[in-house]
């Protein structure tokens, strides 16, 4: 099996006598040197990194973060990944960066995306393809690619990014990285731009599930310091697979890595069963009806006259969805609530819902199609397929590495938890993480 | 098709107007868009009782 890229998790660094925050800033800043024309991680690189200097007093002692440049960070551009707002500085942070410098840590730039978020391969025509870690001639995923290659890489301890349909998890899947997307509104957006105001969930990637836990739990509980993370008990655990949708079409190696980790649980004691999921394809319908009208009503100030200014894929969908009449888009508002309902019954029998992140692993860029096992997709449908639904429920999912393809390509576990089970999400996540390292 | 000559059928052409949509190519997509959409809405029909509310 091929190793991760990166080296042993900040957490055990935390804990050790050599923790040199300033000596590890500089480590990174010369690895983005190095890394970065090539991937195009980085929109902008911070040179120092922007940190309160009580730094070691807090809870993140100066663990560097990457934000998806989408945040307003004050004083530098907020590009959005476009041409459009690439002169747009705004004067306060958002909220989230807020909160994360006045827990320690230390931005150091901020991160490539799909432009204005509205895409999941992270080909930006304006900032250049963001280009996975394992293999430069394929998408990183997105649309926060730019988060998840930089921590791959080791540029950063932690990305900050937004998932409106799969944008934190999918190129986590893709670059073999943890990216954990809590419940609906549990962290403020405020500051951020938006691609869909009701359906942006908050992320934050990681190479583990302890720091991603500790950023969350900075966000969420403004811990200042003696966080801890229990992982969860995986004997007795009730763990669901659907048997529609999810698994109806697997990439060969997408299905091997999942088959192996459901063995895995279940020869720790996990109780898998299986479960029907109701209405998925008119929950994929609902939330593109939202996702595409709320998008074209943010774009039609910013795009009057200067339509010529977008990549040619989010024009596209931004005319789209200039086409969905006031009617749908309430009946899709309504429709959402009660297929929402309908979902979080699962709950009632099963903790978590497991499937794989993505039905594929990270395809070329020049690819527009892909066929598994007999159907062909455009890569879009197939990238967006396992985890769009779940936005249009609000529940919290996190994606974490699950093995790789025999092509050398990393693959993602999705677990799912009902809406408010973010923490009991985190610590069955960290079990699993625990299970797959020592049973590898 | 033009933005002028969808105007003569129907409202949709001052949306594009005012989103300043010219190239037929988009107009073209925006009419097909607006089918495609108006499936998804006869599905979503049958999710939605009378008593449901948008908010």
């Amino acid at each position: 099996m091929k190793t991760p890229l990166f080296e042993r998790p900040f957490r055990n660094l935390l804990i050790s006598k050599v923790y040199d925050p300033a000596e590890r800033w500089a480590k990174q800043l010369e690895t983005i040197r190095r890394l970065n024309p090539k991937h195009n991680a980085y929109i902008t690189v911070f040179e120092k990194p922007l940190v309160r200097k009580d730094y070691l007093r807090r809870a993140l002692k100066g663990m560097t973060v990457a934000v998806k440049d989408v945040f307003h960070v004050r004083g530098f551009p907020t590009t959005a990944g476009s041409k459009l707002l690439a002169n747009h500085i705004p004067n306060d942070n958002a909220n989230a960066v807020d909160l994360l410098l006045s827990n320690g840590a230390a931005l150091n730039g901020k991160t490539n995306l799909h432009e204005f978020a509205f895409g999941v391969s992270n080909i930006n025509p304006h900032y250049g393809p963001c280009l996975n870690p394992y293999d430069t001639s394929r998408v990183s995923g997105g649309s926060s690619g730019g988060s998840a290659v930089a921590v791959a890489l080791g540029m950063c301890d932690i990305g900050l990014g937004t998932d409106t349909a799969g944008s934190v998890r999918i190129p986590a899947s893709f670059c073999g990285v943890v990216g954990f997307k809590p419940s609906l509104g549990s962290v403020s957006l405020a500051g951020v731009i938006p691609l869909s105001w009701s359906l942006d969930h908050f992320g934050i990637l990681s190479r583990s599930v302890w720091e991603n836990a500790l950023v969350y739990s900075a966000l969420v509980d403004r811990v200042s310091s003696g966080f801890s993370l229990r992982a969860a008990k995986l004997e007795g655990i009730k763990v669901g697979v659907p048997t529609n949708f999810f698994l109806d079409y697997l990439e060969k190696g997408v299905r091997s890595c999942f088959e192996d980790a459901l063995k895995k649980l279940e020869s720790a004691g996990a109780e898998i069963s299986t479960v029907q999921i109701q209405d998925v394809e008119k929950a994929v319908k609902c939330r593109t009806i939202i996702g595409f009208a709320e998008s074209a009503s943010y774009h039609i100030k910013l795009c009057r006259g200067r339509l010529d200014l977008y990549g040619e894929d989010v024009r596209q969908r931004i005319v789209m969805g200039l086409g969905i009449p006031a009617v749908s888009y309430l009946t899709a508002l309504r429709a959402r609530k009660k297929l929402t309902a309908r979902f979080r019954k699962i709950f009632q029998n099963v903790d978590v819902l497991a499937t794989p992140t993505t039905i594929i692993t990270a395809h070329r860029l020049d690819e527009e199609e892909v066929s598994v096992e007999g159907k062909v997709f455009n890569v879009r449908a197939a990238t967006l397929r396992n985890t769009e639904v779940f936005n249009l429920y609000g529940v919290p999912a996190i994606s974490l590495p699950m093995g790789f393809s025999s092509a050398g390509l990393p693959t993602g576990l999705q677990l799912v938890a009902d809406y408010g089970r973010d923490k009991q999400l985190l610590k069955t996540a960290y079990a699993v993480e625990k299970l797959f390292t020592t049973s590898s | 098709m033009t933005v002028d000559q969808l105007m003569m059928n129907s409202a949709a052409g001052k949306i594009l107007r005012l989103a300043g949509v010219e190239e037929a190519s988009n107009i073209r997509l925006f009419e097909e868009a607006c089918s495609d959409f108006v499936h998804f809405l006869e599905e979503l029909i049958e999710v939605v009782d009378d008593e449901d509310t948008p908010f």
